[in-house]
């Protein structure tokens, strides 16, 4: 099966459409349709089009075009691009002087013939699960557009679930590209920790900050890992004999009965169902927790002394509650987080891939903005990475994948493959596997 | 001022950072829900010899590194 960023490319180049054509089309529906959704930070129209004629005059001096010729594209506004002045969803950052060249990811993908097209809305300084900000709105979910996106790249899911864009980056600290992918029905990967270069992406935590893609199959993730990461598209990876486990204890908490039933039919798939119970993930999830508000607090302390006013208040809260940790603790995060990798590697020393729900359930809606954790009420922005954050600590490679069967309301539930470090592929080849048994993919369309 | 602001002031100002009023019932919000996951990693008791993960290496370029 091919992906649409491989027919897009094959059309273009073969000159069955035009770039022109394609990008016209592209900002005519961001122009008309996202308002409602407010996905949308910037159009990149004159040089999107000036792209757009660059490809088509190749296509027609035969010159060679790339993988992803013609491909629209968008990314999470904290990327450089070019001309513009990086914000990361902020106020502060607004008035910054413009980025003199592009980030080394868009740099790739355009060296590939993919098209950049428009910046995209998140969480401000990407802390958060909800995409609400207090400078640009809240991106709305285009599946209930009285729910959230999620976040913090709630932008780059949403255009990519509503079928404007086939292809986005977003970044993801602690679960900002999984979250968002989860509740938006889409694909979603967050690769191995260091696989991508992050030279001009705004950082937020540095030691667990880490970028990727977002597109509509896992055709797509796989030809836009292949670009991003400066590596030829390896061949699918052999499935046989794969061991497949899905993750319990922490993860088995509070799952809405559909996520569960699929969980559980994902994990049947490979053989016999197998767990496996990785310890202590709470304080691997505490761990995370720890070095992001550290870290982001203190990246950000030279403005809160002098600009506090500017932040979201929700974030400058959270960013001062951050810069005012002692050391101790923060060291001690560090330090479980080389204990947690070990525990890692003797899971993947019996299992080549473990599953695991990306949220609790489908998305929380705007108006009430909570989900249900030990039967309470507790913040969506400050917990939808339940199950996100213990792996990110880890860094292992993690592919978001959307169930088949929605969930209540019929609005997509999102899962977690995990693999070893540097086995993206085996991550592609079991959620193709899965797709095509028709566990994976939703298929709804707004 | 309760007992926590005056804590969070005199933490603050080891930063250098002054507290606006408006800003103090998020900040001793925020350094409860920190000071849970505190204590979730002090309870794991780790070998002496379980370095911290920080990344860091010797490696040298002549443009620099950006810092």
């Amino acid at each position: 099966m091919n992906g649409l960023l491989g027919n897009i490319a094959r059309e273009t180049a073969s000159g069955q459409r035009s770039a022109r054509e394609t990008i016209e089309s592209t900002l005519r529906t961001l122009q008309e349709h996202d308002a409602p959704l407010r996905s949308v930070t910037r159009l990149l129209e004159d040089r999107a089009l000036a792209a757009a004629d660059a490809t088509d005059r190749a296509v027609r001096d035969g010159s060679p075009t790339g993988p992803l010729a013609g491909v629209p594209f968008g990314v999470k506004d904290l990327f450089d691009v070019k001309g513009l002045p990086t914000t990361a969803g902020s106020a502060v950052l607004r008035d910054a002087p413009p980025a003199a060249r592009d980030a080394t990811v868009i740099e790739r993908l355009c060296k590939a013939g993919a098209i950049p097209v428009a910046t995209l809305n998140m969480d401000e300084f990407a802390y958060g699960f909800a995409t609400d900000n207090a400078h640009y709105g809240v991106t709305r979910n285009p599946r209930d557009t009285t729910r959230l996106a999620g976040g913090s790249s709630g932008g780059s899911a949403a255009t990519v679930a509503a079928g404007f864009l086939p292809l986005t980056l977003g970044s993801d600290t602690n679960g900002s590209i999984r979250v968002p992918a989860s509740l938006c029905g889409i694909w979603g990967l967050r690769p191995t920790q260091g696989a991508l270069p992050l030279t001009g992406v705004y950082p937020f935590s540095a030691s667990l900050d880490m970028i990727g893609p977002f597109a509509d199959g896992p055709e797509d993730l796989r030809l836009a890992f292949s670009v991003l990461s400066g590596t030829k598209e390896e061949p699918p990876a052999s499935l046989k004999g794969l061991r497949v486990a899905r993750l319990d204890g922490w993860f088995r908490q509070d799952l809405d009965p559909a996520l569960e039933a699929g969980l559980e039919a994902l994990a049947a798939f490979f053989g016999p169902p197998k767990t496996y119970t990785l310890p202590e993930a709470d304080r691997a999830r505490a761990a995370a927790f720890v070095i992001t508000a550290a870290e982001g607090g203190n990246l950000h302390l030279p403005r809160l002394k002098t600009q506090p006013e500017l932040y979201d208040p929700a974030t400058r809260d959270r960013l001062m509650a951050g810069a005012l940790l002692p050391a101790s603790p923060v060291i001690q995060a560090h330090r479980l987080r080389r204990w947690f990798r070990s525990r890692m590697h003797e899971a993947f020393a019996q299992t080549d891939i473990l599953i695991a729900p990306a949220t609790t359930g489908v998305a929380p809606r705007i108006d009430e903005p909570t989900i249900m954790l030990g039967g309470k009420p507790v913040s969506a922005r400050a917990n939808l990475g339940l199950f996100t954050q213990p792996l990110t600590l880890a860094g292992m490679p993690v592919l978001s994948a959307p169930l088949r069967t929605p969930g209540p309301h019929g609005l997509p539930l999102g899962v977690q493959l995990i693999a070893r470090p540097g086995a993206e592929s085996l991550l592609f080849a079991a959620a193709i596997a899965l797709r095509d048994a028709g566990l994976l993919g939703f298929t709804a369309r707004t | 001022m309760t007992a926590p602001e005056n804590e969070l002031r005199l933490l603050a100002r080891q930063v250098g950072l002054t507290l606006p009023d408006y800003a103090l019932p998020g900040v001793a919000a925020n350094t409860e829900l920190l000071r849970h996951y505190m204590a979730l990693i002090e309870g794991l008791p780790l070998p002496d010899d379980c370095e911290p993960a920080s990344e860091y290496s010797p490696e040298y370029s002549p443009e620099g590194h950006g810092a």
